[in-house]
């Protein structure tokens, strides 16, 4: 690492600090719905067509941000709709022109297997501000990754319905053995399509995919996941990114805009399905802070979520010692499980941990 | 004091060519879309009052654990 990364970095780790202590909500994921219209090979094996758990009222979520705006500029918190599918949910713009209505800006998060030009124009109305999209690859790949026929040109359309329009977007790519050789022609695909951003991230090897030969990247591919990102953004037709987890030593600040820091309790808060408060939506293990059937969201963003506004105890098993524990702080949220143990050293991986 | 320093930490940051993140990022809010209305202007909050909550339309009780996914995404907004 060059002294001006260096120096940023250390300056970075200042400036993480003082968002810290003030930990400001800027980011609000509403999970709408646990229901999918696909069957994704890298997602959870239990996530069903019709899930156990009832989608949750959108009043229910109103509650929330009658909370929020009282201690909060809602202009300054943007509200993420996810899932599940979101799309699945008949009510979603009746909800949304509702969220819009209180003064926050709404950004949905979509596999854009129902993104139809009816619907987008009836989620813009409602005040749609940004999309996030996924795309797992070319036609074959994509569908595959999906388990659906028609996923792929259904995100097509959709990707052309958003470069025309003035909504913020980004494509979502989630990269695994069976796609990893077709980066270049997916970022070919993209450019030519006008997609300005690109997220990349890379198959957590968990569950199924920890076992699924089709999906865990060997380390030679993994590093050659980040060397793309950096070639790619030097290039400068497409402004990709990785995702936000993963301390990445040299990599640092050449694959994303930032410093890595998770945000998860920070900036970020989260209502799940089940009316839990949680910090990010990634997270899977019980990091719940409370439940808003029980609890002010605003009370508990603002007194509670210690877990993830601490580091000390993280600090255990190969991050103990670690060398690189300052800027890295033991890897994002996502990555502890129930017990409180990282399961994902991305310094590990990339052979650089020692 | 502590959004001064912080001010002042992204100047830097930014006098070496690297981005601060998103706390001060200006708001996504933009008009109000077609038919709705204007929206009232943000004030700052006077005092806190403590709002009371009903019970839920029975999404908490008796229902079934939320799905576990295999593999976590970094859904953070686009
Ligand atoms: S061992 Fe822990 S602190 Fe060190 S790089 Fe890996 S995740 Fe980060
Ligand atoms: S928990 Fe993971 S996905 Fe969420 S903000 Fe932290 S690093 Fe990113």
């Amino acid at each position: 690492m060059n002294l001006r990364k260096r120096i940023g970095q250390e300056l970075a780790h200042q400036y993480y600090k003082t968002i810290e202590r003030e930990h400001p909500l800027r980011q609000l994921f509403w999970e709408c719905t646990l229901r999918c219209n696909v069957h994704c090979r890298h997602c959870g094996s239990d996530c069903k067509r019709v899930a156990g758990v009832p989608d949750m009222p959108g009043q229910d979520f109103l509650r929330v941000l009658d909370s929020v705006e009282r201690r909060c500029n809602p202009h300054k918190v943007f509200v993420i709709i996810t899932g599940g599918e979101p799309l699945v949910r008949d009510d979603l713009e009746e909800v949304c022109s509702e969220i819009y209505r209180r003064g926050f800006p709404w950004g949905l998060v979509t596999n854009g297997l129902y993104f139809t030009p009816e619907r987008f124009e009836s989620l813009r109305k409602a005040g749609m501000r940004s999309v996030a999209l996924s795309l797992d690859g070319l036609e074959a790949n994509h569908n595959w990754l999906r388990g659906h026929k028609d996923s792929f040109r259904m995100t097509s359309q959709a990707i052309d319905l958003l470069a025309k329009s003035d909504i913020l977007f980004d494509c979502v790519t989630c990269v695994n053995r069976r796609n990893y050789s077709e980066l270049p022609a997916i970022r070919d695909f993209l450019i030519a399509k006008g997609v300005k951003y690109w997220r990349i991230y890379t198959i957590f090897p968990m569950g199924r995919a920890k076992d699924d030969p089709d999906m865990r990247l060997s380390d030679q591919e993994f590093r050659g996941v980040f060397e793309f990102i950096r070639q790619t953004r030097r290039e400068g037709h497409i402004h990709a990114n990785y995702g936000c987890e993963g301390y990445l030593g040299p990599y640092e600040a050449d694959v994303r805009d930032h410093f890595f820091h998770c945000q998860a309790g920070i900036t970020t808060g989260s209502v799940m399905a089940d009316g839990a408060i949680a910090a990010c939506a990634s997270i899977r293990s019980d990091y719940n802070q409370g439940n808003i059937y029980e609890d002010d969201f605003m009370d508990v963003w603002e007194h509670r979520y210690q877990p993830h506004r601490t580091f000390q105890w993280r600090r255990t098993g190969e991050c103990r010692d670690c060398r690189h524990w300052r800027y890295c702080r033991g890897n994002g949220m996502h990555l502890r499980d129930n017990e409180g143990n990282n399961i994902l050293c991305h310094m590990k991986r990339l052979g650089m941990k020692d | 004091m502590n959004k001064i320093y912080r001010k002042l930490l992204a100047g830097c940051l930014a006098t070496l060519g690297f981005a601060a993140c998103t706390t001060e990022e200006p708001d996504l809010y933009g008009p109000m879309p077609v038919e709705y209305g204007p929206t009232p202007e943000y004030s700052e909050p006077k005092e806190v009052k403590q709002q009371s909550r009903s019970a839920s339309t029975g999404t908490i009780d008796g229902q079934a654990e939320a799905p576990q996914e295999d593999v976590q995404t970094t859904d953070e907004p686009a």
